[in-house]
């Protein structure tokens, strides 16, 4: 098998390498799936309590979830139906990426292990294996045309081409254009002919041989360097007589091999300069090597996912997408980290999508925050942007549909939960909690202290509205105590730190006092259940739950970049000292 | 009867946490000859709201725009979607230079915001659009001896010159379709107040302790159950009050049911549809689908 497999002890020993790395680096991958923590970090179960929660899930198998799990493992994963369910063009394209590699894996370059033990007969180079290696080929090189293509087309947030995209195309189209290309090398080399000669044919009688040679240079387009011959229809035919007899048992009609054929066609001009070179031997390298390198590198490039998504789709199959378990979510949310292949499918179909282009946070669209999950659990520092980060988090409204369309069957969802616990973990929990930090004067302190973070934003203040700051808007208040006094939130305030801050007629002469800063970080601000109660009793028509709202965004607008981790002393010491200044001024 | 079409909008909650309000919303309307179309809508923007205005008007803008495209008016049985939707239109109509940057963003993908189209609610289109008469026509077995409290919820009334749902003070429509179920709607003093929905990931405290007074207020006034008729409201008197409220001895648990629940049950629709068995808390006084 050794030769005939590979054919090279180079290529013999290289398969067996890129197959250790590719056994060693899957086994690594798959470990890590007990080890990373996504998620809460305080009261992280250990590895083994993790593996035996996933145990304990597989053995849920034994149930009628079983008709789900073949369901998926029959018809979702061969057929794709995740994919088809995102659009009919992404599905074709890759619907002949899967299968037509598939096929060749298995008919092609697994034929001594495969093809050969299911079909006695086979012979590469007869039909129908020569057409069926033609039309798999085409359909992977389709595929990866089209996904070319997609990946242009819709370039931007939504499909974005990175890296592991680009490799994985290009190793693609390096080992099917090669594949081709030798093919085709093949056929028009005439040492390769004569090689067959030498081991295959015996001819009976002068003549025979040039004979074949006409036949071959017009049926397969063997270049021959010399002709001692005149093509003539006598000849072709005693030539067709002959490869009937010698070689037609083991070589099929030309055109069955419809791409490798008009490409030999193509080739044949330069044949020679290319049997000098030993294109048909280069080529032959280059096909097989990347392949291997595929191979080598499957656990640590985009190919994992014919592992992971599999994998994801059967454990999404039998799992409740809303009641996670708490341990078997952890390894779960880590092997999905792995299955995402960045299709951008969640991004396209998310709901908070139109807030993403309006506030331009990336890490608002799924798919970015997945990687956030990914960059979270595997780095112990707080990444750079940590606070976009939040952002991005906490804008979600935990809708589901981003678990629902993902083709991969990652639940999502469960990801965004837990690592909305992470950051809160880490001190970055959603606006309305870290507002709590400060006091509404502390608040006040330190937008002096950190001018410069918010003196921008305040430049496009009142971009569409200016309520906060156009005293014709609050003016008309007469101080009546009616929002007060209609406003369900004071009425509910029992915590006596709660019940003496300030309430909506105070903020209405807050704004009139000039003292925004003041309202912004007040309870009664972000406490707001906007009822409307206030702004629909006002006798003065003033628009006081409108007014709040704005304070709030405002309020965020220049909280946003302030760093929460000062101590709260040094805040208002330092607010105590710039106010001095101000004074001294 | 006309045949009515509206372009459903169920927002972000039903399909994962509310779903019984989706069958019972399909299968009461169905016998009046509504059609409900689904379009892929984005959030209301309401979430977002506290942060960022001009994402909450874009997202609202967004939903107009698909339904404006197919030519449809919006249904949505949830009140702050319908609400924030209404908003969201005020703003466009009464802002140019908002709605002109709205436009240009919407313009990318072939979109538009004319305000050409209404956002209506489920009780605005049974109590106008299929009308009282047809309604009353409709019920097969009255639910006799029900006392329900309608919850008006907040941002389907107030601000009253904005969304047009009814008289902000003195609202009727709740109670109207109510009796036409042959349930009898009580009178209760905070039937206008807010849930603390809104507040729920905010300020657990307050949440909690709006929920409790309206809870309170209803049974002091004689309700054997609550009533919504928004997704919001429901998930808070229903699962948050089961969740949060089972272990405290101040209040005996009020089941709250949706309104389009308590219709279909006079209609005589089966539980399949219906999904009272989802609701977390109970009313035994309630019939069996």
């Amino acid at each position: 098998m050794t030769t005939a497999l590979l054919g090279s002890k180079f290529l013999y020993a290289c398969l067996y390498i890129a197959l250790f790395a590719c056994v060693c680096g899957t086994i690594f991958r798959m470990a890590r799936w007990f080890f990373i923590t996504t998620g809460p970090v305080a009261g992280a179960p250990s590895p083994v309590r993790r593996g035996l929660a996933v145990l304990k899930g597989a053995a849920s198998l034994l149930s009628l979830k079983i008709f789900g799990f073949l369901h998926a493992l029959l018809v979702g994963i061969p057929f794709q139906t995740g994919i088809l369910r995102t659009g009919f063009s992404r599905w074709a394209m890759h619907i002949c990426i899967f299968w037509g590699f598939i096929l060749l894996l298995l008919m092609h370059a697994l034929d001594e292990l495969v093809t050969k033990k299911i079909f006695s007969d086979y012979f590469s180079t007869l039909d129908p294996y020569q057409f069926l290696r033609n039309l798999f080929g085409v359909m992977v090189l389709a595929g990866v045309c089209m996904a070319v293509y997609r990946r242009i087309r819709h370039r931007g947030p939504m499909l974005e081409t990175r890296r592991a995209d680009r490799f994985a195309i290009a190793l693609l189209s390096v080992i099917i254009i090669t594949g081709f290309a030798m093919e085709s090398a093949k056929m028009i080399s005439e040492s390769v002919f004569n090689r067959m000669m030498n081991d295959f044919f015996a001819g009976e009688s002068a003549g025979d041989e040039e004979a074949l040679k006409a036949y071959w240079s017009e049926e397969y387009g063997t270049s021959f360097r010399t002709r001692h011959y005149t093509v003539n229809p006598t000849l072709l035919a005693r030539g067709r007589a002959v490869n009937e007899q010698s070689c037609a048992s083991c070589h099929s009609p030309a055109r069955s091999a419809f791409v490798s054929r008009p490409l030999a066609k193509l080739m044949r001009p330069s044949a020679a300069r290319l049997e000098e070179a030993g294109a048909d031997n280069i080529l032959y390298y280059i096909h097989v090597l990347a392949c291997l390198l595929g191979l080598a590198m499957l656990p640590f490039t985009k190919f994992f996912h014919v592992i992971s998504d599999p994998i994801a789709i059967l454990v999404s199959s039998i799992t409740d997408k809303k009641n996670t378990g708490r341990f078997a979510a952890l390894p779960r949310r880590a092997m999905e980290l792995d299955a995402c292949t960045s299709c951008g499918t969640c991004s396209r179909h998310c709901s908070v999508e139109p807030v993403y282009r309006m506030m331009g946070n990336r890490h608002i669209l799924p798919m970015e925050k997945l990687r956030d999950v990914r960059a979270l659990s595997a780095k112990k520092e707080v990444p750079e942007d940590i606070r976009s980060i939040s952002e991005g988090a906490f804008i979600c409204t935990s809708c589901f549909r981003c678990t629902e369309v993902c083709p991969a069957g990652i639940n999502l969802q469960d990801q965004w939960n837990a690592s909305r616990e992470l950051l809160s973990e880490k001190g970055h929990p959603s606006p309305h909690e870290w507002i709590k930090d400060f006091r509404a004067s502390e608040w006040s302190d330190l937008m002096l202290k950190h001018e410069s973070s918010w003196k921008e934003i305040d430049t496009i203040k009142g971009k569409y509205y200016n309520l906060t700051d156009d005293s014709d808007v609050f003016a008309p208040c007469i101080q009546c105590q009616t929002c007060t006094n209609v406003c369900p939130v004071v009425a509910a305030r029992t915590d006596p730190e709660e019940a003496v801050d300030i309430t909506p007629q105070k903020i209405m002469n807050l704004l009139r006092l000039g003292l925004n800063n003041l309202a912004m970080g007040s309870r009664m601000v972000w406490d707001c259940t906007t009822c409307y109660q206030c702004q629909e009793h006002c006798p003065q028509g003033i628009r006081v739950t409108e007014i709040i709202y704005e304070l709030k965004n405002r309020a965020y607008d220049h909280f946003k970049n302030i760093d929460r981790t000062l101590r709260q002393a040094d805040v208002h010491e330092d607010g105590e000292k710039s106010r001095q200044t101000e004074e001294r001024k | 009867m006309k045949a009515m079409k509206f372009a459903f909008f169920k927002g972000c909650k039903i399909p994962y946490y509310l779903e019984q309000y989706e069958t019972s919303t399909r299968a009461v309307l169905k016998p009046f000859g509504v059609r409900l179309v689904d379009l892929e809508f984005n959030c209301c923007g309401y979430p977002n709201r506290d942060i960022h205005f001009e994402s909450f008007v874009f997202s609202a803008a967004r939903n107009l725009a698909i339904a404006e495209k197919k030519r449809l008016d919006i249904l949505t049985p949830c009140k702050c979607c319908y609400g924030t939707l209404k908003y969201a239109q005020h703003f466009l109509k009464e802002n140019e230079h908002l709605r002109g940057d709205i436009n240009k963003e919407l313009a990318r993908e072939g979109l538009a915001w004319r305000g050409k189209i209404a956002v209506k609610h489920i009780l605005t289109v049974l109590c106008d659009d299929i009308g009282l008469p047809a309604i009353y026509a409709s019920i097969r077995s009255p639910l006799g001896n029900l006392s329900i409290a309608p919850h008006y919820g907040c941002h389907a009334l107030r601000p009253s010159d904005i969304v047009h749902f009814d008289d902000p003070l003195a609202p009727s429509i709740f109670e109207d379709l109510i009796s036409a179920t042959g349930a009898k709607p009580v009178e209760w003093p905070r039937r206008l107040d807010c849930c603390g929905n809104p507040l729920w990931v905010k300020n657990r405290g307050i949440s909690l302790s709006l929920m409790r007074a309206k809870i309170t207020d209803a049974a002091e006034s004689g309700a054997d159950c609550l009533c919504t008729a928004c997704t919001y409201c429901q998930i808070q008197f229903d699962a948050i009050q089961n969740a949060e409220m089972s272990e405290d001895s101040r209040i005996t648990p009020m089941p709250s049911v949706l309104y389009t629940q308590l219709l279909g049950l006079s209609m005589g629709l089966p539980e399949r549809v219906l999904g009272m068995k989802r609701n977390h808390i109970q009313c035994d006084k309630m019939p069996r689908a």
